[in-house]
């Protein structure tokens, strides 16, 4: 039986899409069998990061109504073996979906998988709602600031009290927080909220912090998953989280502002040398 | 209960769905039917506090003047309160051609025995009239963080929250409230019209706060804030926030 976990956030673009491809790469990357499902019925574009679009033939929406098999909808990723991909359609409305549709297709990726990333769409809605209703585990991306922050709190009160777990009564879904886009520049100048600041408000264990980094926006141009890149500081990060996640003690990096020494100020690092072209 | 703003939007293809909800409401008690002397006092008062009238809904309450052998004038009533900004819902309290007129004038009749427990305050309102003698309901404990855009409601029985209560959160009870955690929602305690409940916490910072219907909102000038343990009450009508 496959462990269902959601990306979710309640705001659009903080890095749910961005997560779900890294995250389920990674696990992967460690020998998982691991499906990703794109539910952004609407704007696809999962696909896009994991760099498969050209070969989407049948999707989602499909195979809910049935039109097209889950073997048939799904793209067997080419660089890591283990990873699959089953996008969401570009055509359709997120109402196209419905929760017993739903529910076969991830009992059917259930025998077959051992993990099942489900990225969610934004809001609080119906497709948000579906994402996450059969979960058994959670990852709220939030990035450091209220709007954000408040809105991963809305999403935390559905996922104690609309999941099905939650209807059931059943042990409650298990939460994780990853705060990404974190600049500790931008903390430290008081533009951002900080780490502190955002685990306060939402009192839920720290999966990890991944840093705002240019190479997040050059990876998803490039069709390749950002934990691929063993030299971008968000890759880093996001490997730190799978590891977390399967249960290692890491250290939490990238969260303090580097103060840089003569070296430094010589020789840029990478990532700033790609975010000054 | 909990959640009551948003039930399941799953599965629904209806073009909407009426839910349950509750609000807080300025009540306006008349003393008199005397349309000019409401007006002239309105006035005033909006004059002091411009900003908090705006475009707020009010109850009339005809309590006070449910005996009157005279038939409110409802319409010009209604239209006095819009000229002021004010958008009357609808009334409470008062008669049966009271209610009739009132209706005359599309005002809508809010019902309950919990709103006459606030209209008459020189009666001691006791929460468990049915049961005199019988134990209190049994205090209700939540042992956790209460999200934004969850509700809690304590019916009949005093509330514990063993958490924070945050942004956009709201935690409801007949009687008092205890907040071990911080408050940063909305917490409404005698909603029955228990005057004398209070709301007690460990650090505070609301974006309301109610007694028996009456309320305080933060505001920049007056901002309910406290890093202390502190019991709210209410002390001839208005919401006080002490040290305790
Ligand atoms: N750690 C990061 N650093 C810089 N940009 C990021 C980071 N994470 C996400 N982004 C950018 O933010 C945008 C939204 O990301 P996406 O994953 O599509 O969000 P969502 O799925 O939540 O809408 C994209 O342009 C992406 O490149
Ligand atoms: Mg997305």
């Amino acid at each position: 039986m496959a462990k269902i976990i959601v990306v979710t956030s309640g705001k659009g673009g903080v890095g749910k899409t961005t997560t779900s491809a890294a995250f389920g790469t990674g696990l992967a990357l460690r020998g998982h069998k691991t499906v990703i499902v794109d539910f952004d019925v609407g704007l696809r574009n999962l696909d896009l990061i994991m760099g498969c679009e050209r070969r989407v033939v049948y999707d989602l929406v499909n195979v809910v109504n049935q039109e097209a098999t889950v073997t048939q909808a799904m793209i067997k990723d080419k660089r890591v073996p283990n990873l699959y991909i089953l996008p969401a359609s570009q055509t359709r409305d997120k109402d196209a979906l419905t929760k017993e549709g739903v529910e076969r297709v991830l009992k059917e990726l259930s025998q077959q998988f051992d993990y099942i990333i489900c990225d969610s769409p934004a809001g609080i809605e119906r497709g948000a709602q579906l994402a996450m209703y059969f979960a058994d585990s959670a990852i709220v991306v939030t990035n450091p600031e209220v709007s954000s922050v408040r809105d991963s709190d809305r999403i935390l009160g559905i996922l104690a009290s609309k999941s099905k777990r939650a209807e059931q009564g059943d042990t409650p879904i298990e939460e994780h927080l990853l705060v990404t886009r974190y600049s500790p520049e931008r903390v430290e100048r008081g533009e951002m909220l900080s780490l502190q600041d955002v685990q306060d408000i939402l009192r839920v264990k720290l999966l990890g912090v991944i840093p705002e980094s240019k190479s997040v926006l050059q990876a998803s141009n490039a069709g390749v998953p950002v934990i691929m890149n063993d030299k971008s500081e968000a890759g880093i990060a996001y490997a730190d989280v799978v590891a977390r996640f399967l249960g290692e003690k890491r250290p939490h990096r990238f969260t303090q502002h580097k103060r840089k020494g003569l070296l430094q100020r010589l020789f840029k690092t990478r990532d700033e040398e790609e975010a000054a072209l | 209960m909990q959640d009551m703003m948003e039930a399941a939007v799953l599965d629904k293809k209806e073009a909407f769905q009426l839910k349950g909800s509750l609000f807080t409401l300025s009540v306006l008690q008349l003393y008199t039917q005397d349309v000019s002397a409401i007006s002239a006092q309105i006035a005033q008062t909006i004059a002091k506090s411009p900003k908090f009238f705006h475009h707020a809904p009010v109850v009339i309450d005809l309590a006070q003047i449910a005996e009157d052998p005279v038939l409110c004038d409802f319409i010009s009533l209604a239209s006095i309160l819009r000229n002021h900004g004010l958008i009357p819902v609808g009334v409470r309290g008062g008669g049966a051609n009271q209610h009739q007129a009132a209706e005359q004038a599309g005002l809508a009749v809010l019902a309950g025995a919990k709103a006459n427990a606030m209209l008459k305050p020189q009666q001691k309102t006791t929460l468990f009239k049915e049961s005199e003698g019988m134990p209190p309901k049994k205090t209700k404990i939540i042992r956790s963080t209460i999200r934004s855009g969850q509700q809690i409601i304590a019916e009949g029985s005093d509330l514990i929250i063993v958490g924070t209560v945050s942004n956009g959160a709201e935690v409801i009870a007949d009687g008092n409230i205890h907040i071990y955690g911080i408050l940063r929602g909305r917490a409404l305690a005698g909603t029955a019209g228990d005057t004398s409940a209070i709301i007690f916490c460990r650090h505070l910072q609301a974006e309301m706060v109610s007694i028996a219907g009456r309320y305080r909102l933060h505001e920049e000038a007056a901002p309910i804030k406290s890093q202390e343990n502190v019991c709210i009450t209410l002390a001839d009508g208005r919401i006080c926030i002490d040290l305790c």
